[in-house]
């Protein structure tokens, strides 16, 4: 069950001089209530990866199934995706009407009342934001409010790409909060640069490199055995790579932290127990 | 927009390529007269000879450049439809489905005026495949700089073709992740009639044109942050040269071109 993809691979510009293997047989899967965190440096295949769990690029080989069955078409109700910079695809004449866009193309009786429902679960009071045109909100509050438009869709499976990119501090709170809520409805993939403020939420981390997986694990896995996670070319986040220096220089660690405060008393408990 | 062949740029180490683009602009202005001058079919196998023998050097895929023939594919069927097909009672022997039928000779018309269309699409497309949209520009402008005697500001042109060239593939680029983020709230762009259809691209262009504006913004004041001011007369940092091998293409170009436009 979940959002699965076996063994799928795409090749994009096939056939030119410009032919690319974006994804070369990548098998991945985001169980219900999961948050997967998905990084890979640029041209990795992290994009690709989420266009074909979203139905939007079709594999060459391998295929996609979201709880066992193949995907529906259009499989926005089953997974819905958030991209990049996605306050840029905003066009309503008011906020609430660009977040009802999506329920009323798939045909819901009451595509305001699920725009209303999506705005609230982002922090944005449809009272205050609903009528307000969607070009005048703030970075922070035009990205809740795009993040809306997918929520209203009702998807079980949501997928993020670069979902912070761009924000301030507390514009990438914001979000980080709502993927926290939001996984109690759905399973969530974030593909992200900068995985260090999804630790907390994180199911697993998947790294990706030359369109493979190359690492697959929790963030203890990435602590315990952080070069495989290395091997995609990427630095570990800072507050994992404290504890794998901590471990190397004989730190014994009970457990792996993933916010400051968590990994401080992870250390202070491994400094008590060490004397 | 996959299928537009213009202003898509590939870049390859070719003799085609490294041709002037002020060559290849001549080349083009010279096959287009020709193609519109010529009557006959030989004259456009002589014509199509010539563009198979620059593909061959240029090491382009050859898909690459016939893909904008499938951007004019409507207009070929309309073109061969226009002239072929006849209304009425059809004459003996003659194809025909009811009061509709085929005029061979109308047919044959427009087949040359079809094929006429094809040799001029692939001619275009090899100049845009083949020469950057900076090159082309740059070309462009030199072609134009007589002009400014009369007050023209070729400069300020020039530099606007360079940055609309340049800014071909990334709208195309950036409608296709709009279209593909509206599908994915369920939006669909291939059904229904044409009102429908265009009806349905209004949340693709309205983000699009919104983005652009802001692009362009942006773009003025980091172009006006390095001293860019129009009117403005400005050097080169490549100027460019006409080698022998662009006055060999030019003038083999010019004199088969004008002898089939007189002779055929």
């Amino acid at each position: 069950m979940g959002l699965t993809a076996s063994e799928i691979s795409v090749t994009y510009n096939r056939g030119t001089v410009a032919q690319q293997r974006a994804l070369d047989g990548v098998s991945f899967c985001i169980e219900a209530g999961e948050v997967v965190v998905v990084v890979g440096v640029t041209g990795s295949g992290k994009s690709t990866l989420l266009k074909s769990l979203a139905g939007l690029v079709k594999p060459d080989s391998g295929s996609v199934a979201v709880d066992g069955a193949p995907l529906p078409d259009p499989p926005a109700r089953a997974v819905g995706i958030v991209f990049q910079n996605p306050e840029r695809q905003l066009f309503g004449e008011t906020v609430l009407d660009d977040v009802a866009f999506g329920p009323r193309m798939l045909g819901d009786p009451d595509p305001i009342s699920a725009a209303e429902q999506a705005l609230a679960r982002v922090g944005l009071d449809p009272a205050t934001f609903g009528q307000r045109s969607p070009f005048s909100l703030s970075g922070g509050e035009a990205r809740r409010a795009a993040i809306a438009g997918i929520l209203a869709l009702g998807a079980r499976y949501v997928l993020l790409d670069e979902p912070t990119v761009g924000l301030d501090g507390s514009g990438r709170r914001a979000v980080v909060e709502i993927v926290r809520r939001e996984r109690e409805r759905c399973g969530i993939a974030v593909v992200t640069h900068h995985p260090d403020p999804f630790l907390p939420v994180a199911s697993r981390i998947v790294a990706l490199r030359d369109g493979r997986v190359v690492f697959s694990g929790t963030t203890e896995d990435a602590v315990r055995h952080p070069e495989q996670y290395v091997s995609a070319g990427l630095q570990l986040p800072e507050l994992l790579e404290i504890q794998v220096e901590a471990l190397r220089r004989g730190a014994p660690l009970a457990r792996v932290g993933s916010t400051a405060e968590d990994v401080a008393s992870v250390l202070l408990d491994a400094r008590r127990r060490s004397s | 927009m996959r299928v537009l062949s213009i202003g898509q740029y590939i870049p390859t180490d070719s003799p085609v390529h490294g041709l002037d683009p002020r060559t290849k602009l001549g080349v083009v202005a010279l096959v287009t007269v020709a193609l519109f001058s010529v009557t006959r079919f030989e004259a456009f196998a002589v014509l199509a000879g010539l563009l198979v023998l620059a593909v061959r050097l240029s090491r382009l895929p050859v898909r690459s450049v016939l893909r904008g023939i499938k951007a004019v594919g409507v207009i070929l069927a309309i073109t061969l439809a226009a002239h072929s097909l006849r209304w009425g009672s059809p004459p003996a022997g003659v194809p025909s489905a009811g009061s509709l039928w085929l005029d061979p000779a109308g047919a044959m018309t427009g087949v040359f005026f079809a094929v006429r269309i094809v040799l001029l699409v692939v001619t275009t497309s090899m100049l845009t495949l083949t020469t950057s949209p900076v090159a082309l520009a740059d070309g462009l402008e030199r072609l134009m700089r007589p002009l400014a005697v009369f007050g023209v500001p070729v400069g300020d042109v020039a530099m606007m073709l360079t940055v609309a060239l340049r800014f071909i593939p990334t709208t195309a680029y950036e409608a296709e992740q709009i279209m593909m983020a509206q599908a994915a709230r369920g939006a669909r762009f291939d059904q229904g009639g044409p009102i429908r259809r265009a009806k349905a691209l209004v949340p693709v262009l309205v983000p699009l044109f919104v983005n652009l504006f802001r692009r362009a913004d942006v773009l003025a004041i980091a172009m006006e942050s390095r001293c860019y001011a129009s009117g403005r007369r400005r050097t080169r940092m490549k100027e460019l040269v006409m080698r022998a091998s662009d006055w060999f293409v030019l003038i083999g170009s010019a004199v088969l071109c004008v002898g089939l436009a007189l002779v055929m």
